[in-house]
């Protein structure tokens, strides 16, 4: 809600000519592709909105991350139950020391992220005898990368 | 001695903190189901690429590419415990199966469907596929056994097919009835 939120574009104080001439050098930075203060702001929300394909090599190398953060090395597990076992410790001290239920504290954020759950529901007829597996999977993705993205914000502190 | 001193360590937090659950009103970290994170769109990623990847190889004919590239995706074991996970194997088990069948890999193909009936939801339309294209299959086999003069295997492929079918068919309609049902609820 802004203060202009019930006024018409007419009753707006018209632009100085500073302004109207800060606004074209924008411009002309970004047709140009040239340096300018904002322009990298606003290609970036360009990007965000429309991003350019992901270089195949560039893609199977976040899978292949990603995925391999999945399965510990033996020395890593050794870490983990360290860790796991300080933490499991301090949890136990949080929780025997806490007299009652805080809102603000992660579990509430944890209960309240996108849990994974059946993709039946993104389908509404019985699957084609033959074809149709990709354009699935895209369906399944691009609903999931939107949970995803709700997520990422709720683990932020943002609610989506 | 350290390694049992760590142990008790372990387990007396262990302990405290399973603690938690007997606290009725907060959600508790030790209830966590899995939720949608990186992992999950790193594989729903890798399917994608896989099965446009196996379209543009099954366009230009090489079946046998196809398979080795959705065999990839077949391969993951992790993460079993992601809904979308079990589904998408499932899927492309059927895929698979489809393609097998192309080449006559009957043993194979039969396999594909049994892996992924064990993965697919019971009542979805992803368990119907399955049956279907094990219908499709035995189709298949019982026309290539008529042409080579086995008329008993042609018969006994014939029989599993219209078994398959029939199978596809209810489980179809029993989530076509719910989703219609779901419908009505709705409105």
């Amino acid at each position: 809600m802004t203060v202009y939120d019930d006024k018409g574009w007419e009753e707006l104080t018209p632009p100085t000519p500073q302004e109207v001439e800060q606004a074209q050098a924008l411009r002309e930075a970004l047709e140009a592709g040239e340096d300018h203060p904002d322009a990298d702001l606003l290609r970036s929300l360009r990007f965000l909105e429309n991003p350019p394909p992901l270089e195949p090599r560039v893609n199977e190398w976040l899978v292949h991350r990603a995925l391999h953060k999945m399965a510990p090395s033996h020395r890593g597990r050794w870490v983990a139950s360290g860790v796991a076992a300080a933490l499991a410790l301090a949890a136990g001290v949080v929780v025997v020391l806490s007299t009652g239920p805080d809102p603000t504290t992660a579990p509430v954020v944890r209960a309240s992220l996108v849990s994974c759950r059946s993709t039946q529901s993104l389908f509404h007829e019985p699957f084609d005898r033959h074809g149709g597996t990709s354009s699935r999977m895209d369906r399944i993705a691009r609903d999931r990368a939107r949970d995803y993205r709700t997520n990422l914000f709720l683990r932020g502190g943002v609610q989506p | 001695m350290t390694t049992k001193l760590i142990r008790l360590v372990f387990l007396l937090g262990l302990l405290w903190g399973m603690g938690c659950s007997q606290r009725s009103d907060t959600p508790c970290v030790c209830e966590a189901t899995p939720v949608v994170d990186t992992a999950l769109m790193a594989f729903l990623s890798k399917a994608k690429a896989a099965h446009h990847q196996a379209d543009l190889l099954e366009q230009s004919g090489q079946v046998d590419a196809a398979i080795e590239v959705l065999d990839k995706v077949t391969s993951f074991t992790q993460m079993s415990d992601r809904a979308e996970v079990r589904e998408v194997l499932a899927d492309t088990l059927a895929r698979l199966s489809d393609l097998r069948g192309q080449r006559g890999q009957w043993e194979e193909s039969e396999a594909d469907i049994r892996k992924g009936l064990e993965l697919a939801p019971s009542g979805s339309y992803f368990e119907g596929h399955l049956y279907e294209m094990r219908g499709v299959n035995e189709e298949r086999r019982a026309k290539a056994q008529a042409e080579q003069g086995d008329a008993e295997g042609a018969q006994t492929a014939r029989r599993r097919a219209i078994e398959a079918f029939e199978r596809a068919i209810q489980i179809q309609d029993s989530v076509i009835r719910r989703e219609l049902s779901d419908e009505g609820a709705d409105r």
